[in-house]
C-alpha cells in the first residue's frame, strides 16, 4: 500500500514520482458536497454582484445621492437598531443567566418570543397603534421608531447566543472575580461581558444584516436606507440594472459584517470539558424588581403589545375561511424550505471546520445572502434560471422548477442563519477530537457520521427550528417565485397590507406570529434542557 | 352582507346572459392571471366569470415590478396568459419591455373608451380611481383646495401630508403633469408641495387621511378609494375619522382631475390567448362593471355604467384628458424629478 | 510495530519554518522522547508524523514505507498511529467504552467489546466504562485516552505533552500508567520537562527553534551535550565565554578543560548548577541561599559574574565560599 523500500536502487525520479502517486490522499468526498453547497448557496448573490458589474444601458443617473443617503441609512438604522438589540439582549441574558428574581425562569424561554414577528408586522402594529388615530400616546415613527422596532425584534438573536455563552462559561473565572469582591455589576462588565462578547458578536451580525436586508418597515416609516434605495430604483425609477448595483453594495456590506462576526469569534476558546453549576446572584427586592420590570417591558414591547393588537383587529375583522390553505402552505414551505437550508448550512459549517481556507470562504461566500432583501436574492436566482433557460439547459419556469427556484431562494437567503448555530456548535470541539478520531482510522464519512453530527445535533435542531421561522416569515422571495394559487401567510398579509386593509391583514399577520412562536418556544426550553456535561 | 349578495346575485345572471350576448357559449379549460392587484374583491369578479364561462381562473397575485421581472425570465415558457395591473404605468412599462401582446375585439373597442387603453390594443382599462385632496373640514374651505396648484400656496405651509414618491400612484401624478405641463411646471409644483410638508412621508394613503383627521395636517393627497373605505370602515373610529374631512376633485375648473385606470394586457406568449380576451371582455361587460364598483368602490370604466350609490354621492366631475400611456413614459423622469425635490 | 524515521524533515508556515532539516529515528518498540522550548517544533513533528499535515521537504517513513514526501501523503486515517492529548479530546458524546472502542470497527461486535475492557482494565478504569467522559477527572480521562490510542493496536503512538494537565502526584502515578501501557510500543513523547524526558526517554532529541540540537540517550545527552543550547534543555546551567589558554579555559569560578579547542580560540563554557561544589572558603561571594527541595539554590558571584548552584540543603554555608566545578558537568564549545 505504501510504496517499495527507501533502499531500492536509484530508479531516480521516475520511481519517486509513482510513489508519490501512490500516495495521494483519496480524494475527500466531504469537501467536494461542501464546494457544491457553497456554490448553490453563494450563486445568486454572486449573480447579483456580476449582472451589477455587467455594463448598463442606463447607469444610476440620480446616483450619487440616493446610494450615499441610502448607505447612511442603512449605516445608522444599523447602528442604532443593533446597539439597542445588543444591549437588551446582553442585559436579559446576564439576568436570566446569572441572577435570581421573581420569574427568572419563565423569561428564560419567554424572552425568545419576539423573534417570531417580523419586522413589517411590527412596524405595520405599531403605526398601527401610535400613528394617527392610534390609541398610543407616544408615536413610533421615523428613524428612532424603526430602531426601536429593530431593537424589540431582534435582540431575541443576541439574548441566545449571550445566553449559551454565559452557560457555557467557566464558573472559575467568575467565581474567582466573586471572591476578589467584585458586585455583579463589575463582574458583569469586566469578566462575564468580555468572555462573552465572541458569542454576542456573532447574533449581533445576524441582528445587524436582518436591518440591513428589511424593506417593510423601513418603507412604511419612510425612511432611506439602501434597500428602500434598492426599490426605489428599481420601481419608481424603473431602472432594475440601478437596483442591483445597490444590492451588490449591500452584499458586500455582508461580508464585512460576517468577517467582523468571524474575527469575534475567532478568539473563543473552546470548552475546557469542566462544567459546574452556576450559582446565581440574589438580586435584592428593589434590583430584582427592576430586572421584572425590564424583561416584561422587553418581552411585552418585542411581542406582547403588537400580539394583542393584531388579536384584537383579527378577532373581528379576521375572515377565517381565507386562512387555512395560506396556513398549511405557510408551514409545508417553511418546513421543506428549512430541511433544504438546513442540509446546505451542515455541509458548510462542517467543512470550515475540516478544510483549511476554503472552509471560511464558504461560510463568507454562503452567508452574503442573508443581508439582501429576499426580493434581490430571488431576483439573482430568476437571473439565472434565465441564462439556464437561454443556454437550453431548462425549458420553463413550471411549478417544479418554481417551487426548485423559491427553495433555491430561501437556501441562498438563510444558508448564514443555520450555519452560524452549527458553527458555534463544532468549534466547542477541541481541536483534538478531529485529529483523534483520524488516528484511529476514521476516514471523513465516518467522522462526519459518528462524531461531527452527533455533537453537533442540538445545534443542528436550533438551526433547523431558526431556519424554519425565518421562511415562516419570508415574504419578498416567496410573492415573487411562488406558483399559482399558493399563497403562503406572509404573502396574505402583505396583500391585505398593500391595499391598506390593515384590518384584514391583522389575522394573517397573527398567524405567522403564532406559527412561529411553537418552534421558537421548543429551541427556548431546548437550550434550558442541553446542559448535558458535554457542552 | 345581503346587499353585496344580491348584487352578486344579479351579476350571475346578467354574466351568464353577458357572455350569451357574446355568442360565446364556455370553452372550458383555464387561464392564467399575474396580477398587481391584490383586492379580494377581484376573487368574486373572477369567480362570477369562471361560473359563466366554464373557465378556471388561477391568480397569482404580486408586486407588477416584480411580475415584470418573473415575465422577463420565464420568456416563451411562461404560463401567464394575461396580467393585471393597478396602475397604467405598469402597464406601459410591461409594454416597452415587450411582454404584452395586441389584443382586440369589438366588445372590448366599444367598452372602453379611447384615452384609457393602448391605442394599439396592448392594455385594457377595466376600473377607474381618481387622485383628489382630502381636507379637514373644519379647517379648510372647499375653494382654497380647488386645483393640485392651491396645495403649493404658502398657507398651507406645514399643512400638507402625502405619501412616498415610490409609490406608483404619485409618480403617474406627476407624470401626467410633466405630459400636460412640462417639466420645469412639474418641479415647481413637487417643490411647493414638499415645502408645506408637515411631516416627511410615511405610510399609506389612509394613514395620510387619518392625519389630516387627527389634526395634524389640514389637507392631504389621496386616492378616492380610500376615502370612501374609510366612510364604509366596519371600525367605527375610522368612521369617525372619515367624518371630520372631505373630497374635493381638484381641477374642475382647469384640466381635470387626475386619473388612472386598473387594467389588464394579453401576455406575448400566452398558451391561452382566446381564453384570455375573454377575461378581458368580460371584465369590461355590464356584469363586471356593475358588479366591481361596490366592492372596491373604484369607477366603472364604461361611461354608461353608473357607479354605485356612495360613488356617485361623490359626484361628477371633470376628468384629465391624458393619454394613459403617457403616465408609463415619464415615470422615470417623474421619480427623477421628485428626488431632486426631495420629497422621496 | 514500526520504527519511525524522519529525513531532512522541513516545514513551514508562511515563510517561517517550523522545523528545519530535521532528521531522527523513534526505535521500534522504545520511548523517544522530544524535548524542547515552546515553538521548537515538537508538536509539529507529532502532526507531520500522524499525517494531519504535509512535509514541505525530505520524507517521513514508518517502518520501510514512506508515507509523507513533498507533494504526496498516505492520508492520517490510513496509518495507524494512535494519538493522545494535552486536553484528552475524548468524543464527549460517548461512554468512555464506547471511547476505547473506537477505533475497533473492523472487528466484531463481541471482540470490539472484548478488547476495549481489557485495555480499559489494563489502565485500570475497567469499572468506568459506562461512564461519560465528563463525569472522570482529569487523570482518569488520560488514561482513557491512552486506552483509546492503544487499543487498535498502533504501529507507533504519539503523546503530546500528555501530562501538562495534571499535578505532580497525578503525574508520577499516571507516568507509570502509562509506561507500563506503552511497553514495547515504539513511542514518540513530547514535553517540555527535562526531568521527565530524562525519566521516560529511551532515547532523547532535544530541539530549539525548529532545529534539532541532538538526538542521544538520556544518559550521553546529559553527559555530552552537543552544544550550549542542548545543555541548556536538560537543567539549569551556568554561561561564561573566554579563551583556551594551555588547555584549560579560566573562569571567574575555576578553570575547566578545553578540550579540542586550539589555543587562544574563543570558547563558551556550560556549567550544570549542579556540578558546582561549594565550601567555605572565599573564592567567591555567597549572595543568597534559598531552599528548594532536597537541594538548596544558591547564587555565588565573582569578578561581577553571577553563577547558580544546586547544592544539597542545609550545608551552613558563610558569607564567601570556594567553589570547585566538576568535570562531569562542565563543557567546553567554540563561540
Amino acid at each position: 500500500m505504501l510504496g517499495p523500500p527507501a533502499s531500492s536502487p536509484a530508479r531516480g525520479r521516475r520511481s519517486k514520482m509513482r510513489r508519490g502517486m501512490n500516495l495521494i490522499a483519496r480524494v475527500d468526498g466531504l469537501a467536494l458536497i461542501a464546494a457544491l453547497a457553497t456554490l448553490i448557496c453563494a450563486a445568486p448573490a454572486f449573480a447579483v454582484i456580476g449582472f451589477a458589474l455587467a455594463p448598463a444601458s442606463a447607469g444610476l443617473a440620480f446616483g450619487a445621492d440616493l446610494l450615499a443617503d441610502g448607505a447612511f441609512g442603512t449605516l445608522a438604522l444599523t447602528l442604532a437598531g443593533g446597539s439597542g438589540a445588543i444591549v437588551f439582549g446582553a442585559a436579559s441574558a446576564w439576568l436570566v443567566s446569572l441572577c435570581k428574581f421573581p420569574g427568572r425562569g419563565l423569561f428564560e424561554w419567554l424572552l425568545v418570543v419576539p423573534l417570531a414577528a417580523p419586522s413589517y408586522v411590527l412596524a405595520y402594529a405599531y403605526a398601527g397603534l401610535s400613528w394617527a388615530g392610534g390609541i398610543s400616546p407616544v408615536r413610533i415613527e421615523g428613524f428612532w421608531g424603526a430602531a426601536f422596532i429593530y431593537a424589540m425584534g431582534l435582540y431575541p438573536y443576541i439574548y441566545l447566543a449571550a445566553r449559551a455563552a454565559f452557560a457555557s462559561q467557566s464558573a472559575c473565572a467568575l467565581e474567582a472575580a466573586r471572591s476578589l469582591g467584585a458586585r455583579p455589576l463589575k463582574i458583569l462588565w469586566r469578566v462575564a461581558l468580555p468572555l462573552a462578547r465572541p458569542g454576542i458578536a456573532a447574533g449581533a451580525a445576524l441582528a445587524c444584516m436582518e436591518i440591513a436586508a428589511d424593506y417593510g418597515a423601513a418603507q412604511h416609516f419612510g425612511l432611506t436606507t439602501l434597500s428602500t434605495a434598492i426599490f426605489r430604483a428599481w420601481y419608481a425609477h424603473g431602472n432594475p440594472h440601478a437596483a442591483l448595483q445597490i444590492a451588490a453594495l449591500l452584499l458586500v456590506a455582508a461580508l464585512a459584517f460576517l468577517s467582523v462576526e468571524r474575527r469575534a469569534r475567532g478568539r473563543a476558546s473552546f470548552a475546557s470539558g469542566r462544567w459546574r453549576q452556576l450559582q446565581r446572584y440574589e438580586l435584592a427586592p428593589l434590583p430584582g424588581a427592576a430586572a421584572l420590570v425590564f424583561c416584561t417591558a422587553l418581552v411585552t414591547f418585542g411581542a406582547g403589545l403588537p400580539l394583542a393588537y393584531l388579536a384584537r383587529l383579527a378577532l373581528v375583522h379576521a375572515q377565517v375561511e381565507d386562512l387555512a390553505r395560506p396556513l398549511l402552505n405557510s408551514l409545508l414551505l417553511a418546513g421543506a424550505g428549512a430541511l433544504v437550508t438546513l442540509a446546505l448550512a451542515a455541509a458548510i459549517a462542517v467543512a470550515a471546520r475540516r478544510v483549511d481556507g476554503l472552509g471560511k470562504l464558504s461560510l463568507f461566500a454562503a452567508g452574503m445572502g442573508y443581508a439582501a432583501p429576499g426580493a434581490v436574492i430571488a431576483m439573482g436566482a430568476l437571473a439565472l434560471f434565465g441564462l439556464a433557460r437561454a443556454g437550453g439547459l431548462v425549458g420553463g419556469l413550471g411549478v417544479g422548477l418554481t417551487l426548485a427556484a423559491l427553495l433555491w431562494t430561501y437556501a441562498a437567503r438563510f444558508a448564514a442563519a443555520g450555519a452560524q448555530p452549527i458553527d458555534a456548535g463544532l468549534a466547542r470541539l477541541s481541536k483534538g477530537v478531529d485529529a483523534s478520531a483520524r488516528s484511529l482510522g476514521a476516514g471523513p464519512w465516518r467522522r462526519l457520521v459518528r462524531i461531527d453530527l452527533p455533537i453537533a445535533a442540538p445545534s443542528l435542531a436550533a438551526a433547523a427550528l431558526i431556519l424554519f421561522v425565518e421562511i415562516l416569515k419570508e415574504l419578498p422571495a416567496t410573492l415573487i417565485l411562488r406558483p399559482y394559487a399558493f399563497d403562503t401567510l406572509a404573502v396574505k398579509a402583505y396583500a391585505y397590507a398593500s391595499d391598506e386593509r390593515l384590518l384584514q391583514a391583522a389575522a394573517p399577520s397573527l398567524l405567522i406570529f403564532l406559527a412561529g412562536l411553537a418552534p421558537i418556544l421548543v429551541l427556548s426550553r431546548g437550550l434550558n434542557a442541553a446542559r448535558a456535561g458535554f457542552r | 352582507m345581503p346587499f353585496v349578495l344580491s348584487r352578486r346575485g344579479f351579476a350571475l345572471g346578467a354574466s351568464a346572459a353577458a357572455l350569451a350576448a357574446c355568442g360565446q357559449a364556455g370553452l372550458g379549460g383555464t387561464v392564467n392571471v399575474y396580477s398587481a392587484r391584490h383586492y379580494d374583491t377581484d376573487r368574486a369578479l373572477y369567480g362570477a366569470f369562471e361560473q359563466a364561462s366554464g373557465i378556471a381562473v388561477q391568480v397569482l397575485p404580486a408586486n407588477a415590478e416584480q411580475l415584470l421581472e418573473r415575465l422577463r425570465a420565464e420568456g416563451e415558457a411562461t404560463e401567464a396568459d394575461l396580467v393585471v395591473a393597478a396602475d397604467a404605468g405598469n402597464l406601459w412599462r410591461m409594454q416597452e419591455a415587450g411582454l404584452l401582446q395586441p389584443a382586440t375585439s369589438r366588445a372590448l373597442e366599444r367598452n372602453v373608451p379611447a384615452r384609457l387603453r393602448d391605442p394599439r390594443g396592448h392594455w385594457w382599462g377595466f376600473s377607474k380611481r381618481a387622485r383628489v385632496i382630502i381636507y379637514r373640514k373644519d379647517a379648510v374651505e372647499p375653494i382654497e383646495v380647488a386645483s393640485m396648484d392651491d396645495l403649493t400656496h404658502p398657507r398651507f405651509r406645514g399643512q400638507i401630508v402625502a405619501r412616498s414618491s415610490t409609490n406608483t400612484y404619485n409618480l403617474s401624478l406627476l407624470a401626467s403633469r410633466i405630459e400636460r405641463l412640462g417639466a420645469e411646471n412639474a418641479r415647481a409644483w413637487a417643490g411647493g408641495v414638499r415645502a408645506n410638508f408637515a411631516r416627511d412621508p410615511q405610510g399609506g394613503d389612509s394613514d395620510q387621511i387619518k392625519a389630516v383627521a387627527a389634526g395634524e395636517a389640514q389637507a392631504a393627497i389621496a386616492n378616492h378609494y380610500y376615502y370612501l373605505r374609510m366612510t364604509q370602515s366596519e371600525d367605527p373610529a375610522e368612521r369617525a375619522a372619515a367624518e371630520k374631512v372631505a373630497l374635493v376633485f381638484p381641477d374642475q375648473a382647469g384640466a381635470g382631475t387626475h386619473i388612472n385606470i386598473s387594467g389588464a394586457g394579453v401576455v406575448k406568449h400566452a398558451k391561452r390567448r382566446v381564453q384570455a380576451v375573454q377575461l378581458l371582455e368580460y371584465l369590461v361587460s355590464d356584469a363586471a362593471q356593475i358588479l366591481q364598483a361596490p366592492l372596491n368602490t373604484e369607477f366603472p370604466i364604461r361611461p354608461d355604467i353608473a357607479p354605485a350609490p356612495a360613488l356617485a354621492a361623490l359626484g361628477a366631475f371633470k376628468e384629465e384628458e391624458v393619454p394613459l400611456d403617457a403616465l408609463g413614459r415619464h415615470q422615470a423622469q417623474a421619480a427623477g424629478i421628485f428626488e431632486e425635490v426631495g420629497w422621496r | 510495530m514500526s520504527e519511525v524515521t524522519l529525513s531532512h524533515v522541513t516545514r513551514a508556515y508562511a515563510g517561517a519554518p517550523a522545523l528545519d532539516d530535521v532528521s531522527l529515528t523513534a526505535p521500534e518498540g522504545k520511548v523517544l522522547a522530544l524535548l524542547g522550548p515552546s515553538g521548537a517544533g515538537k508538536s509539529t513533528i507529532l502532526r507531520l508524523i500522524a499525517g494531519l499535515e504535509p512535509v514541505d521537504a525530505g520524507e517521513i517513513r514508518l517502518g520501510d514505507a514512506i508515507v509523507s514526501a513533498p507533494g504526496a501523503r498516505l492520508p492520517a486515517e490510513a496509518r495507524r498511529v494512535g494519538m493522545v492529548f494535552q486536553d484528552f479530546a475524548l468524543f464527549p458524546h460517548l461512554t468512555v467504552g464506547e471511547n476505547v472502542a473506537f477505533g475497533l470497527d473492523k472487528l466484531a461486535r463481541p471482540e470490539r467489546e472484548r478488547q476495549a475492557l481489557r485495555w480499559l482494565d489494563r489502565v485500570g478504569l475497567k469499572h468506568r466504562a459506562h461512564a461519560y467522559p465528563h463525569e472522570l477527572s482529569g487523570g482518569e480521562q488520560q488514561r482513557v485516552a491512552l486506552a483509546r490510542a492503544l487499543a487498535p493496536k498502533p504501529r507507533a503512538v504519539l503523546l503530546d505533552e500528555p501530562f501538562s494537565g495534571l499535578d505532580p502526584v497525578q503525574r508520577a502515578e499516571l507516568r507509570e500508567v502509562t509506561l507500563g501501557a506503552l511497553a514495547d510500543t515504539t513511542t514518540l513523547f513530547v514535553t517540555h520537562d527535562a526531568e521527565e524526558a530524562l525519566l521516560v526517554a529511551d532515547r532523547l532529541v532535544i530541539l530549539k527553534g525548529g532545529r534539532l540540537l541532538q538526538e542521544a540517550p538520556p544518559r550521553e545527552a546529559y553527559d555530552k551535550p552537543a552544544s550550549v543550547d542542548a545543555a541548556a534543555a536538560l537543567g539549569p546551567i551556568n554561561v561564561f565565554v573566554g579563551h583556551a589558554e594551555a588547555g584549560v579555559v579560566a573562569t571567574p569560578f575555576g578553570k575547566v578543560a578545553a578540550g579540542h579547542l586550539v589555543q587562544g580560540a574563543a570558547a563558551r563554557i556550560a556549567v550544570r548548577a549542579e556540578s558546582l561544589m561549594l565550601r567555605p572558603g572565599n573564592m567567591a561571594r555567597l549572595r543568597d541561599l534559598r531552599p528548594h527541595g532536597a537541594h538548596d539554590l544558591a547564587r555565588i558571584e565573582a569578578q561581577d559574574l553571577v553563577w547558580r548552584a544546586l547544592i544539597p540543603a542545609r550545608m551552613g554555608l558563610g558569607e564567601t565560599v570556594d567553589v570547585e566545578i566538576q568535570t562531569t558537568g562542565a563543557f567546553a564549545f567554540s563561540a
